[in-house]
């Protein structure tokens, strides 16, 4: 791309020749259209990719297209989960297999993997965080917790084996609170469906 | 909140900057801001403090982030797990720069979610040596947190 000559760009717009206006509006189309690729770009190149996704969003979705095609050619887990993010916040669900596989596998992003698809109400999310549920080591309380509120989002239950598991007297604190936090959610949700029934 | 003048309750708030108070069971976790911020959070004005003073803060309340985005909502407020000596370029691994890695605020796990029930959902785990930055979390947007927490100036 040319350079751009800002000072006249803004000349342009502010005019009130009808050529002139509408000649500059498609030249900001192609500016910020060029300026969305280069900083998808950057995300791809960057050795710190979390505050530069983090920062994305403020191009809106200009970012779309050139994100889903760095997903497609991306192999770098990072970049594939933090882009599939991104994109289910802006209503593409190209990445929803990648943000399925981060919850099953992945040790960094598996909370906000799951946090994003509970946001996006996407159900098919509840099976694997259970399953990961049931066999992470319970240790991991940043991984037990963020999966427990990603379920609590989604409205889903958990099963009296996870449950079981989640509650035992050596398992961290935190996570025997944020189960019994979940139970009680449940319990209001079956309070509200009993008096919503009654009331029916 | 009305701005507290720090100086008219330093003799009542001031710790010896060695002092490290117990502020609860669990982690500990760090918002780290400017002066604006803590203002904002804390009531304080944080200009008054010297660096490496502390205070104890007996509530927060946060109101609206500035990179929102993958948070789970616009707005929500990063903490992380990195501490008041944390470098300057660990914090910028985790995206604070600038004026934003002058103050920190901490408070526990247990002042989070036993005291005030509030879910501090975790972003970015870091649990390799390799991962240089902290862990991120978030809690949401306007939250206001009740109990033992210390405010601390750590540059100029």
């Amino acid at each position: 791309m040319s350079k751009i000559d800002v000072d006249f760009l803004i000349e342009n717009l502010e005019s009130l020749e009808v050529e002139k206006q509408v000649l500059a509006v498609e030249r900001v189309g192609e500016i910020v259209d060029f300026l969305a690729v280069q900083t998808v770009d950057a995300f791809r190149r960057s050795p710190h990719r979390f505050p530069i996704a983090e920062r994305l969003y403020r191009l809106g979705s200009l970012v779309v297209t050139p994100l889903e095609k760095l997903l497609k050619e991306s192999d770098n887990l990072e970049t594939s989960i933090l882009a599939s993010v991104i994109l289910l916040r802006f209503g593409s669900k190209v990445g929803v297999s990648c943000l399925l596989d981060a919850i099953a596998k992945d040790e960094e992003y598996p909370s906000l993997a799951a946090s994003s698809l509970a946001a996006a109400g996407i159900k098919e999310a509840i099976k694997p965080m259970i399953n990961r549920l049931r066999c992470c080591d319970l240790k991991q309380v940043d991984l037990a917790i963020g999966l427990l509120s990603a379920l609590e989002d989604l409205g889903s239950g958990i099963p009296s084996d996870l449950r079981d598991r989640l509650t035992g007297e050596d398992v961290p604190w935190q996570i025997r609170t944020y189960t019994k936090r979940f139970d009680s959610y449940q319990e209001n949700q079956l309070e509200y469906t009993a008096s919503e029934k009654a009331i029916a | 909140m009305q701005p507290i003048d720090y100086a008219v309750f330093s003799s009542l708030l001031l710790l010896p900057p060695a002092t490290t108070p117990k502020l609860g069971q669990g982690r500990i976790f760090s918002h780290f801001t400017n002066t604006e911020g803590v203002t904002g959070i804390t009531g304080i004005l944080g200009d008054n403090l010297e660096v490496g003073q502390q205070v104890i803060v007996s509530e927060l309340r946060f109101g609206q982030g500035s990179n929102p985005f993958l948070a789970n909502d616009p707005g929500d407020i990063f903490l992380t797990d990195l501490g008041f000596e944390t470098t300057e370029g660990k914090l910028e691994l985790i995206g604070v720069f600038g004026d934003k890695q002058k103050f920190a605020i901490q408070f526990s796990e247990e002042t989070a979610l036993l005291l005030n029930n509030i879910r501090v959902r975790p972003l970015r785990i870091s649990n390799n040596i390799l991962n240089l930055g902290g862990s991120i979390y978030s809690i949401p947007v306007g939250t206001t947190i009740k109990g033992k927490c210390l405010l601390k100036r750590i540059r100029v």
